[in-house]
């Protein structure tokens, strides 16, 4: 059988254009879609995975440092804890040698849109020696809860019968001594 | 009419290149074809890749990832938190050091206030004499953590003895984490206490009476 070429050649055209339209561009610009598709999986996928990879990493890293972490947790409390300040004054103010006369709770300021930290403030009195408050001092500002002395005021606690003569005699006579603190500390 | 004729004038002079052409077009049928098989595969392996991602994708963030995640950000929040508050933190026994550091013998102090947030200290008390008050007020002048005295006052009391007044503005440096005070000011004489020393004895001394 003889083909005849000129309309055989026509024909072709016709079906490859046939093809092209209905077939091969659909799935050319599928084929095109799911490359970009791929790519973003791809990429979603490596970023997740080193992502998370660091996050372990962070992670180890955080339970190696777990001690330092305890310290700021113990420093920065998620709660006010306010009977077990007023129970460690008490019992820092007797370890010291303090006699803790007074212990006022003067503030809590509430948290703020820059910061969820509250600051609790103290007002404290007491009697002791000059040695004892400095040992008290020294037990807060050593704790590991934060502690921040911002008022100090103190003199000598004066015998109420018979008034010394001169400082001298005062403090060679009477060494208690009065003091008034304002302790700040801080909790979420 | 004017396609047919062409197509007659074709069949009948039966022109060698016609035969190219008409080969060419076969071949680009079949590439056609070809190229539909290809992607046909092609999108094929893509699904597969794809879905090969979302599976390895739901092995990566884990609940306990997650958990990992949130525990780490906990931990920047609070350490983030903890910082300033640790930059700024005053320690206030420094400038007890101080001053048990820098006062005179025969100097005696009968009121000591420190308040707010400035480095100002308020000091009352008595000086042996006027030399001894003078060399004490050089001696805080002398302190590098002294940054201006704004208050001093003094009268002549019992016993020829001086009764001051000062206001101690301070360098806030001096309420640093590093014991700066012990390292740097003088520490000869300086008795454990700091207050009990009487003038004659000779030593530093703080005293504090009311």
């Amino acid at each position: 059988m003889k083909v005849d070429r000129p309309i055989a050649i026509s024909v072709i055209i016709f079906i490859i254009v046939l093809l092209i339209y209905f077939f091969v561009a659909p799935k050319y610009i599928e084929f095109k879609d799911l490359q970009i598709k791929l790519g973003k999986a791809e990429a979603e996928y490596n970023g997740k995975f080193a992502y998370y990879s660091e996050i372990s990493q962070i992670f180890t890293k955080l339970e190696d440092n777990k001690e330092s972490l305890e310290k700021i947790e113990n420093a920065i409390p998620s709660k006010p804890q306010l009977a077990d300040l007023v129970y460690f004054f008490q019992q820092k103010g007797v370890e010291s040698g303090l006699i803790v006369k007074d212990i006022l709770l003067t503030k809590i300021s509430p948290a703020t849109s820059e910061s969820n930290i509250k600051e609790i403030v103290f007002s404290l009195d007491a009697l002791g020696s000059y040695q004892s408050f400095k040992n008290f001092l020294s037990s807060l500002e050593s704790s590991s809860r934060l502690f921040e002395v911002g008022n100090i005021s103190f003199g000598l606690q004066i015998a109420s019968q018979s008034p010394p003569k001169t400082p001298t005699v005062q403090l060679m006579a009477q060494q208690t001594f009065s003091f008034q603190l304002e302790i700040k500390t801080q909790s979420y | 009419m004017f396609v047919f004729s062409i197509f007659s004038k074709l069949r009948e002079n039966k022109l060698w290149w016609v035969d190219v052409v008409f080969y060419f077009i076969i071949s680009s049928l079949i590439a056609t074809i070809l190229c539909y098989l290809i992607f046909a595969v092609k999108i094929n392996s893509q699904k597969a890749g794809i879905k090969n991602f979302e599976i390895s994708l739901a092995t990566v963030g884990t609940d306990k990832q997650k958990e990992m995640e949130k525990q780490i950000f906990e931990e920047q929040k609070k350490i983030n938190d903890y910082i300033p508050l640790i930059k700024d933190h005053r320690v206030s026994s420094n400038i007890l050091a101080f001053l048990e550091q820098t006062a005179l013998p025969a100097v005696w102090f009968s009121r000591f206030n420190m308040g707010g947030n400035d480095a100002d200290i308020i000091l009352s008390g008595e000086a042996e004499s006027v030399e001894i008050f003078s060399r004490q007020v050089s001696v805080f002048e002398e302190s590098e953590y002294l940054t201006k005295i704004t208050v001093l006052g003094s009268t002549i009391g019992e016993q020829n003895r001086i009764n001051f007044n000062l206001v101690l503005s301070l360098d806030p440096k001096i309420f640093s984490f590093i014991a700066e005070t012990e390292t740097t000011l003088p520490t000869d004489g300086i008795p454990p206490s700091g207050i009990t020393a009487t003038p004659d004895a000779g030593d530093t001394t703080l005293d504090v009476t009311q």
